[in-house]
């Protein structure tokens, strides 16, 4: 199966405020992306998401299996996932490349793990154990990060490379999440892209920050930047035309901003597209 | 170096547990991306119990709401990668609680609206199969045990907890009572074309209901109903409970319990 049948052009997450707004009124867009945990249980947000994805191309983007953890996937979060697949068969299925949980403990973020080649034959495993039991690949994230670990032997982008290599997963592309890194931690963008098989590239996420206390914090509650849209453009014109995903989870506006952001987007796919045609 | 699995866990420990792990110098961890997860846990989970349990933050106010919530994080981790699952506890916590003491209906409010929250996500029902009854003679019937489908929970209180919970729906036109102690209710939460809805039942239902609820064969089921209301019509509530699909499997007798 491929790693994504999504089509090239610009799409929403679409979150509980724009539910019964996005069924009624059906706004022109490329594709949907929702979480995939809020549909674990099924019950009437499950009965919703049949609908929409009746009507969009449906993108599944985790945010609780936590591939990078030390631990396995817990069977019954990646049970549950299964069942979603089943039953929606999605055009696309990601999840981030973080750590969440150990055997004592969990939290519910998407941290950076260390970037070593023990983690890598632990991590790689996991992502095979995922993919065998949804029987298709999976996108995997890059992060925002705040921390680090201080013995890293390679950056998240070759990382990231070797995952795909091992596993045959794909990357979704967070632009903003390199950008945060970039201000925060000093990440060299460009070699992180430059490291990416650009084939694997499967979706690119946009989104908002805030700043607190000196950082940039991915907050997904602001329009997407002039320097991320600056990204965006070169990173397209690089790699041609890919998915692309506004998110916004915090301070959720009115869901023509978001159509509005969304088809900024899509200019420039455009723009991209009609440089191909010529 | 530290190796890479003991770096993972130190860090959640250090995130979710503030007061008992502060991170060695090892780690490398920079106070202020810290201080980004920290904050993250804490308000990651507060908000989601003040989404589970809407109508205790209007019973108490946002900012009291949000300093119990906080309470609550500090003694419950989350045990899951689904947000949804976590607040499970937080009727039990308010239980014991003792700066809420003097508001004793709280920990039943919560209970209740834990139900209303899963009810919600709970998966659609399938409805029974009666072919079943055909299999045993009907002098057995009472032997038999009815499960409750998923989306339905009863809960029950020495307080009016389903009028509360009630008066604090947008246009429900449901009053409070004037004086909290005067009735108990026993709540019944059920969903219906996706909307979970809360109603207060009469004696005989509630004890026939929950003894349900908690396994008891048809027969001590409508023995308790029979207790408050000796004209209790056991037939009549059988098939509103079919036809409302709150019913979701019939066990005959032997099998597990």
């Amino acid at each position: 199966m491929s790693l994504s049948r999504l089509p090239r052009c610009a799409g929403i997450g679409l979150r509980a405020p724009h539910y019964q707004q996005v069924l009624q009124q059906q706004p022109e867009l490329g594709w949907v992306e929702v979480h995939s945990e809020n549909f674990f249980d099924g019950g009437q947000p499950l009965a919703m998401l049949h609908r929409v994805a009746e009507r969009y191309p449906l993108s599944l983007h985790g945010v609780g299996l936590g591939l990078g953890s030390p631990q396995r996937p817990e069977a019954g979060h990646l049970a549950s996932l299964q069942r979603l697949v089943d039953a929606l068969e999605p055009a696309a299925v990601s999840e981030h490349l973080c750590l969440n949980h150990s055997a004592t403990r969990f939290v519910n973020d998407l941290l950076p793990l260390p970037y070593t080649r023990d983690a890598l034959d632990a991590v790689s495993a996991h992502v095979a154990e995922t993919q065998d039991a949804l029987r298709r690949p999976i996108l995997l994230e890059n992060l925002s990060s705040y921390v680090e670990y201080p013995g890293n032997e390679m950056h998240e982008g070759e990382f990231l490379a070797e995952l795909v290599r091992r596993t045959g997963c794909g990357i979704l592309l967070d632009l903003n999440n390199l950008y945060v890194n970039q201000v925060n931690l000093g990440t060299d963008v460009d070699a992180v892209i430059a490291a990416l098989p650009p084939e694997a590239i499967g979706e690119i996420h946009l989104a908002g920050y805030s700043e607190r206390d000196g950082l940039l914090v991915d907050t997904h509650s602001q329009p997407v930047y002039a320097a991320v849209w600056q990204l965006y453009r070169t990173t397209i014109a690089r790699l041609g035309p890919r998915p692309t995903l506004i998110e916004w989870d915090i301070d959720i506006p009115p869901l023509d901003v978001l159509c509005g952001e969304a088809a900024k987007a899509q200019a420039i796919l455009q723009e991209r597209h009609h440089d191909l045609v010529d | 170096m530290i190796s890479w699995t003991d770096w993972s866990s130190a860090l959640l420990e250090a995130i979710a547990d503030p007061e008992r792990h502060a991170p060695s110098a090892n780690l490398g961890l920079s106070a202020a991306g810290l201080a980004v997860y920290r904050n993250n846990y804490r308000v990651g989970l507060i908000d989601t119990l003040a989404y589970a349990y809407p109508v205790l933050g209007q019973l108490v106010g946002e900012e009291f709401f949000r300093a119990l919530a906080r309470e609550y994080v500090k003694r419950h981790a989350s045990h899951s990668g689904n947000l949804h699952r976590y607040g499970a506890a937080f009727g039990d916590f308010l239980d014991s609680f003792e700066h809420v003491r003097h508001l004793p209906y709280l920990a039943d409010v919560a209970r209740l609206e834990w139900h209303v929250h899963r009810s919600y996500y709970a998966a659609d029902a399938t409805p029974p199969d009666l072919a079943v009854l055909a299999t045993l003679e009907p002098e057995r019937w009472g032997e038999l045990r009815f499960g409750l489908a998923d989306d339905v929970a009863v809960v029950a209180s020495p307080w009016p907890i389903a009028t509360i919970w009630l008066a604090h729906q947008p246009d429900s036109g449901v009053p409070l009572p004037e004086r909290l102690g005067d009735h108990a209710e026993t709540a019944l939460v059920t969903r219906s074309a996706g909307t979970v809805k809360v109603e207060r039942l009469d004696p005989a239902t509630a004890a026939f209901l929950l003894a349900l609820q908690q396994g008891a064969m048809l027969e001590a089921a409508t023995n308790a109903a029979l207790q408050p209301d000796p004209s209790f019509d056991l037939q009549a509530l059988l098939g509103q409970l079919f036809e409302r699909a709150l019913l979701s499997s019939i066990q005959l007798p032997g099998g597990p319990s």
